[in-house]
């Protein structure tokens, strides 16, 4: 089995086994592209605190089948490992997940999605903008007329 | 640092993507502008309208849109008017339906005051539509030919108890793509099915040309339809298979199909599931037809079948590995024929029903799960998934009084109970019956 180098944003270099580091579609087509190579990769949006984690995962999901139904990787629940894999801060919850989308791994891109959305679901915007510290944009009137046009949806 | 609120647009439409309720997408408009902008298509793009204050709110806020440069109506793709919205008025469809061009699924719970004079130009607004479910609104000719004349997308048609519907319904629409065909005819009407044996051949003819067919659903339209329906297409050797895909079968007044077609017609439509044949007089050997061809199926409705013995049912699910549910109540069996069936829990009304797959089952299955599953079952036919609404109170009924008396104490069963309840038109009255919950 042979190895892939990785070098993080910040020049620290990651070890790792060829089918492991192909859970990334971007990895895969760069090795296929630039075909056997000594030289690590450079993966300059991703910090080496990321990338353990992203390598982590990349790790136990190595023999997972890939799905290519869609919907049926849309809709499926995150699993037990997952949950807990995701059990981490705000900010590495979405550097994983900007991670995962410029590293193309769908499967892990989903699963972070999967996890905002889930700490969203049933809850006010004020709720949600303080969980997440989000700054709200709109000027009183605009959002007064949002709220006006979408009221129907409101009543639960 | 990284925060939701400025994430790429593309990671937010991936988030929001993963919500479901109507009140999580209007918290997520709210949030910002990229939010904002990312959430509405998808706050609109199903409207489920369930009363008046939800109705008036929707037309406001669409209205008012459509001049402007977002127009909210463009979002719309899906939109529902429940059953408890009973001010749904052909002005207040036309009012709404003309910005709505892009909507591909309207389905109105209860039409009483919907006429042709709204129902003929929704296609001319509403270009791209694929699904049309109409319940008690009067239409006419004009309409259903405006509807084949111009649904060129239309794959899912479901009348109940519309008022004159009559057998021209599949002459009208004949050229729709129709995958899913749910017709209930509306008993008020029976003038409207009665015709000559030339009449019902020809519209079972028509009916057959809807090669998609996936799901066909007749209730209501009289033994001689039904017979001449089986019959011909049991019997059709020249032109292949008529409903090579059908997947779901139900019908009712089916005393007059006879053996032979009946089995011909299991025998060439090897992908049944579910299989409605209520009302029929069937033998035994239409039941070991069913277990020979029949591998897939995995629902049974033969209620009020007059001929059909215990034996025949057992021979049936000891073959039927997939079969989870049949309901056999005004069949003339009583429990006592099915001693395998637990009799204490289910004093019987003249009928039997249950899910009879443990009968075969060898290894004990955990009782729960069994339970679990059959509840998930009735909750999602009450909702009129797998099974016709009209009869879901009939469901009700035999379930609360031969099963769920004797068994809920799990919470699972009492939440999908709930479902039902929530859900289902007929279903509160029947769920509340005396043991249910106890």
């Amino acid at each position: 089995m042979s190895n892939v180098r990785l070098l993080s944003s910040d020049n620290e270099e990651f070890v790792v086994q060829k089918e492991v580091a192909e859970r990334s579609v971007l990895i895969k087509n760069m090795l296929e592209d630039v075909g056997e190579t000594d030289s690590a990769i450079p993966l300059p949006n991703v910090t080496a605190k990321v990338l353990k984690k992203v390598i982590e995962w990349c790790d136990h999901h190595s023999s997972d089948p890939v799905t290519t139904d869609e919907t049926e990787r849309r809709t499926t629940d995150i699993d037990e490992w997952d949950q807990k894999f995701m059990e981490v801060d705000q900010e590495t919850l979405f550097d994983i997940i900007l991670a995962a989308n410029y590293l193309d791994i769908k499967p892990l891109l989903d699963v972070g999605c999967k996890t905002v959305a889930n700490m969203i679901k049933g809850k006010t915007a004020e709720e949600i903008r303080k969980i997440f510290n989000i700054v709200n944009d709109f000027t009183p009137e605009e959002e007064a007329q949002i709220r006006k046009e979408n009221e129907w949806a409101e009543d639960r | 640092m990284n925060n939701l609120g400025d994430l790429p647009a593309e990671i937010v439409t991936l988030i929001v993507e993963q919500l479901i309720s109507p009140q999580d997408f209007y918290a997520c408009t709210l949030l910002n502008k990229q939010f904002y902008t990312v959430t509405n298509p998808f706050l609109w793009h199903t409207v489920v309208i369930r009363n008046k204050t939800v109705l008036l709110k929707v037309i406001s806020g669409v209205v008012e849109t459509s001049s402007s440069s977002a127009q909210l109506g463009y979002y719309i793709r899906e939109i529902e008017f429940g059953s408890y919205v009973s001010d749904v008025s052909d002005a207040t469809l036309l009012l709404l339906v003309i910005h709505l061009p892009c909507l591909e699924h309207l389905k109105i719970a209860r039409g009483n005051r919907i006429t042709d004079a709204s129902l003929q130009y929704v296609p001319q607004y509403c270009p791209h539509l694929q699904s049309l479910c109409l319940e008690d609104s009067s239409m006419m000719r004009r309409t259903l030919e405006a509807w084949g004349l111009h649904c060129h997308d239309l794959t899912r048609l479901e009348l109940e108890n519309c008022s004159g519907v009559s057998f021209y319904v599949f002459h009208a629409v004949a050229s729709c793509p129709l995958e899913i065909l749910k017709i209930t005819f509306s008993v008020l009407h029976l003038d409207s099915r009665t015709g000559t044996g030339n009449e019902y051949f020809n519209a079972a003819f028509v009916l057959g040309g809807f090669h998609r067919l996936r799901h066909l659903s007749i209730f209501d339209a009289g033994h001689h339809f039904i017979q001449h329906l089986i019959h011909i297409h049991a019997n059709n050797k020249n032109d292949g298979i008529v409903w090579p895909d059908l997947v779901d079968l139900y019908l009712n007044n089916c005393n007059a199909i006879d053996d032979r077609s009946m089995i011909t017609f299991v025998q060439s439509h090897p992908h049944l599931q579910c299989l409605g044949l209520s009302e029929n007089t069937f033998s035994d050997a239409v039941l070991d037809a069913m277990a020979t061809f029949l591998p897939e199926m995995r629902l049974l409705d033969l209620r009020a079948s007059e001929h059909i013995t215990h034996r025949g049912i057992r021979r049936l699910v000891q073959q039927c590995p997939s079969l989870t549910f049949i309901a056999l109540h005004e069949c003339g069996m009583t429990t006592h024929e099915f001693p395998e069936l637990r009799a204490d829990r289910c004093h019987g009304h003249g009928y039997v029903m249950g899910i009879l797959q443990h009968i075969t089952e060898q290894q004990q299955q955990p009782r729960l799960q069994w339970i679990y599953s059959f509840a998930l079952m009735i909750a999602k036919m009450m909702i009129g998934e797998t099974f016709h609404l009209a009869h879901t109170h009939l469901l009700g009924m035999v379930v609360a009084r031969s099963y769920i008396g004797g068994l809920v104490s799990l919470s699972g069963m009492k939440e999908s109970v709930l479902l039902c309840r929530v859900q289902c038109h007929h279903g509160t009255l029947c769920l509340c019956e005396p043991g249910f919950g106890s």
